[in-house]
């Protein structure tokens, strides 16, 4: 089968442009849309929809990055980085516990504009953590320790986001 | 998924939530996290001079699971010697917690914090 990347006719790199991404996505889906198929054979009917699912999982896997990270990983060094491992950086999980204080701190205070500003924060972190991973990629250093820890954070950061979402949310009701 | 009654327990009241100045003397400070789940665990000990643990805390940001392992973990360990803290197995929790496969991760992270607060003790004393 192919890499997410080949399937979206993509370079293998970590950066990329996800407004052609999700382009690429619609005229993808079309094409192999149950409509089109009406009249094939059963075959061909069940290929088009294993199709759809196989372009389903690659877009899931490309437009997170995260995910999209771990792909490009395993793709160029064969090492799998979706495993459950314990991170033991005191310093960077202190400051993870901080930012996860504050957050239940604002949900409690059921403070919206307070929780806009606070995303806005952990978006700009994740956006660093994000060029300090492709620095990785770009520059070829494929040190697979450093590009998995680099990922982790990453990880953190996004679940911080998700729960910011969540939270506000709650309030939104 | 459902959870077991005692995972719930610990998760509707933890045990020993909160934490220690980090600076003290006699305090070990674990720091532990997950990050395929986001899990953040910070597991501490008081312990005194003969090297028992008089008192444990915790934060945990996390699953139910992630809670009840940490709370849970802060009671066996009260009382015991730095040394017959780091000998909690994860399974030992697991068991009791009756967690489910899937869950296993956070009792591994529990055992990770004691022992991350015992090397950290150690190291601080050792200065």
């Amino acid at each position: 089968m192919k890499n997410p990347f080949e399937l979206f006719g993509l370079e293998p790199n970590f950066l990329l442009n996800v407004q052609e991404l999700s382009q690429k996505l619609r005229s993808m889906l079309q094409a192999v849309h149950p409509d089109r198929f009406a009249s094939a054979s059963d075959q061909e009917q069940l290929a088009a929809m294993q199709k759809t699912t196989q372009i389903n999982d690659a877009y899931g896997i490309l437009k997170s990055p995260v995910r999209r990270a771990q792909a490009l990983l395993q793709l160029k060094t064969g090492i799998d980085g979706t495993g459950e491992v314990t991170v033991k950086e005191p310093m960077f999980l202190m400051q993870q516990l901080e930012l996860r204080e504050e957050l239940e701190s604002l949900a409690n205070k059921k403070d919206m504009n307070g929780l806009m500003d606070f995303a806005e924060q952990v978006e700009s972190m994740e956006n660093k953590q994000i060029a300090s991973i492709n620095k990785f990629f770009d520059q070829n250093e494929l040190e697979t320790d450093k590009i998995l820890a680099e990922i982790h954070k990453l990880q953190f950061l996004r679940k911080t986001l998700i729960d910011i979402e969540v939270a506000e949310e709650k309030i939104l009701g | 998924m459902a959870y077991s009654e005692k995972v719930i327990d610990h998760y509707e009241n933890p045990r020993n939530v909160g934490g220690f100045d980090k600076d003290e003397e006699g305090v070990g400070t674990g720091m532990v996290g997950a990050p395929a789940c986001g899990d953040v665990m910070k597991l501490q000990i008081k312990v005194s001079e003969d090297g028992i643990i008089e008192d444990a805390k915790f934060k945990t940001y996390g699953c139910g699971s992630a809670i009840a392992s940490s709370s849970l973990i802060t009671e066996w360990v009260k009382g015991k010697s730095i040394d017959e803290a780091q000998e909690i197995k994860n399974t030992d929790i697991a068991e009791e917690l009756a967690l489910p496969p899937v869950k296993i991760h956070c009792s591994v992270l529990a055992e990770d914090a004691i022992k991350a607060a015992v090397t950290d003790y150690k190291e601080k004393k050792g200065k």
